[in-house]
């Protein structure tokens, strides 16, 4: 039983050797900052050491983690966050019933963040992204066998991107990020050769048994910023809804032109900020969120979100490296839009017609954005 | 409508759960034991098979064919898939429950679920707090509840306009229904119907002492 005071637990003498007691990180942490309100806008969910998710830390519990450096507890209570109190002591303890902090002197142990909303952007590097995209992709998959067809067709958005597949038969394709292989066995199904790859080792199962004849699907287990195949080996590479989720996603891409041949096709699908969601933060003050398993979305105009990375910057890199971009199409534009935005729109794509998905601004205003590309030189 | 434990760190399926029934609640599965095993199998579709005899609590869910149960099992795999059952579950019966779940050999396992408890084992009941947005009117309609976000209007019974016009602050339904002089249940079932429209914000708590 706990005292009813800090006042009252500093002097009881069955508490002396638990306030004396150093703690330290258990190992390293890899944390992902979220962004899903209410509860758990800017909170982190904590892989240990072993790579294993362990749960959500909020933000006093990541402060108590950085000053437990072989601290005593007693120091740990009366941080800069205010005086001690009781809650901040079951804070302390929590994080010990959970592993991370364990009794003992500093030892090398570090906490990688990474943080959608960083100063920075949106792209991270070095050993913490390279943990995480390894020890995350493998917890996602793990749970999400073969996929759940709420996640892994993304709403059926086969029929979309199908009008993108290659014309000729037979040529050799990549899909990047490819899941349980949903979109890479249709493509293969018009006697495509696909290599499908992932960091996913059982995603890649699932995808290794997808229906796919009379074309081929090969499985490649690797990080998408390093896929062992050569340089302009491939004719049609795809990357549906894995911009979002890599550690650099123009890491991504300078990997996808190195493996396009010149003439060759790069087609992108991305979720995006659309129209509503665009209006909502700015003329309602809607608290966004950001889907837990994404790092960023895209979006047309710049800082709409903390973690929005602009289209046009994608657009931008691509055409600096030799990509010359042959249409944009934003997907689901007036999904949810309410009044008068919706009859205001609806006027617009009326008048448009089908080139309404197509025209700049709307085709970067959709649910999610598609860019294709060809590689010219 | 959850009961949410404190501390610095949300176990893993403690997140799972509160994630889910908050997406979930907004257009929770029909009340009917074949519905919510779609529900079950639309999130986990070839991880394991679902089946849910019936929804009243205390109730069992029995999973079959469990891939993350053949072999080598993963503890955070278990504790995100019964978080998520477990959120659409509350999101369905609309009550915290408390899930218990059992691995057998041959990839089945066996989900108990009761309703929840507080951390000293009491019962916990809805308290609710009407909402900032929502006015009270007295008309030539009748009673009727304001919705000052959207204006849309709505008539509603006695029972309901006096509990929105006693929850000012957070009340539980028990004290609710000793004010009102009403059938506790029906105090429960006023709040939960009150929550569906948004009309009210609820917590579950321990039963006041």
């Amino acid at each position: 039983m706990q005292p009813s005071t800090m006042t009252a637990l500093l002097q009881e003498e069955r508490w002396a050797e638990t306030l004396r007691t150093p703690l330290r990180l258990a190992g390293d942490l890899v944390l992902l900052k979220l962004f899903l309100p209410p509860r758990y806008y800017g909170s982190y969910l904590a892989f240990g050491a072993d790579s294993e998710p362990i749960g959500v830390l909020d933000e006093g519990g990541l402060e108590i983690l950085r000053l437990a450096r072989g601290v005593p507890v007693a120091d740990l209570l009366a941080a800069d966050a205010g005086p001690a109190s009781i809650s901040r002591l079951d804070a302390v303890l929590s994080l010990v019933e959970a592993g991370l902090l364990v009794p003992g002197d500093d030892q090398p142990a570090q906490i990688h963040v990474i943080a959608p909303d960083q100063a920075g952007g949106t792209r991270h590097r070095g050993p913490g992204a390279d943990a995480f995209i390894r020890y995350f992709y493998d917890y996602f998959g793990g749970v999400f066998f073969e996929g759940s067809p709420a996640i892994d067709t993304h709403g059926d958005f086969l029929p979309v991107l199908k009008a993108y597949f290659p014309e000729q038969r037979g040529v050799t394709c990549l899909d990047a990020g490819t899941g349980s292989g949903y979109h890479a066995a249709a493509l293969a199904r018009l006697g495509n050769h696909v290599y499908a790859c992932d960091i996913s080792k059982t995603r890649l199962e699932a995808a290794a048994k997808q229906p796919c004849a009379p074309g081929t699907i090969t499985p490649v287990e690797c990080n998408l910023e390093k896929i062992p195949l050569p340089d302009a080996s491939i004719d049609f590479a795809m990357c549906n809804f894995v911009l979002e989720h890599v550690a650099d996603p123009f890491a991504l891409i300078d990997e996808l032109i190195r493996l396009v041949r010149p003439g060759g096709t790069i087609l992108l699908a991305v979720p995006s900020f659309s129209v509503r969601e665009t209006l909502a933060v700015w003329l309602r003050g809607e608290v966004p969120s950001l889907n837990f398993e994404h790092l960023r979305s895209y979006g047309l105009i710049p800082r709409t979100h903390p973690w929005c990375e602009p289209t046009l910057d994608t657009l931008r890199y691509l055409e600096e490296r030799g990509v010359s971009i042959e249409r944009v199409q934003g997907v689901n534009i007036t999904q949810g839009l309410w009044e008068p935005w919706a009859s205001a729109v609806g006027a617009v794509a009326a008048q448009l017609g089908d080139a309404f998905s197509i025209t700049w601004p709307w085709n970067c205003l959709g649910e999610q954005t598609v860019i294709q590309g060809r590689r010219t030189s | 409508m959850r009961y949410r434990r404190g501390g610095a760190l949300v176990p893993l399926r403690e997140f799972w759960a509160d994630l889910t029934h908050g997406i979930c609640s907004k257009s929770p599965p029909p009340r009917d034991p074949a519905a919510v095993s779609r529900a079950f199998d639309a999130h986990f579709g070839g991880l394991t098979r679902h089946r849910v005899a019936s929804l009243d609590v205390p109730l069992t869910v029995h999973c079959e064919s469990c891939r993350n149960n053949q072999g080598a099992r993963r503890t955070s795999v278990c504790e995100t898939h019964v978080g998520t059952l477990q959120g659409i579950l509350e999101a369905t019966v609309e009550a915290p429950l408390s899930v218990v779940y059992h691995p057998e050999p041959d990839g089945k396992c066996t989900l108990h679920v009761e309703p929840a408890r507080s951390d000293d084992g009491r019962a916990l009941v809805p308290w609710a707090r009407r909402a900032d947005h929502i006015a009270l009117e007295v008309n030539d309609q009748g009673l009727v509840v304001h919705d000052t976000r959207t204006g849309e209007r709505t008539q509603v019974n006695a029972a309901a306009w006096r509990v929105l016009n006693e929850a000012t602050e957070l009340r539980s339904s028990p004290s609710l229904a000793e004010v009102l002089r009403i059938d506790p249940q029906l105090a429960v079932e006023l709040v939960k119907e009150a929550h569906r429209r948004a009309w009210v914000e609820v917590t579950f708590q321990p039963m006041p002492e």
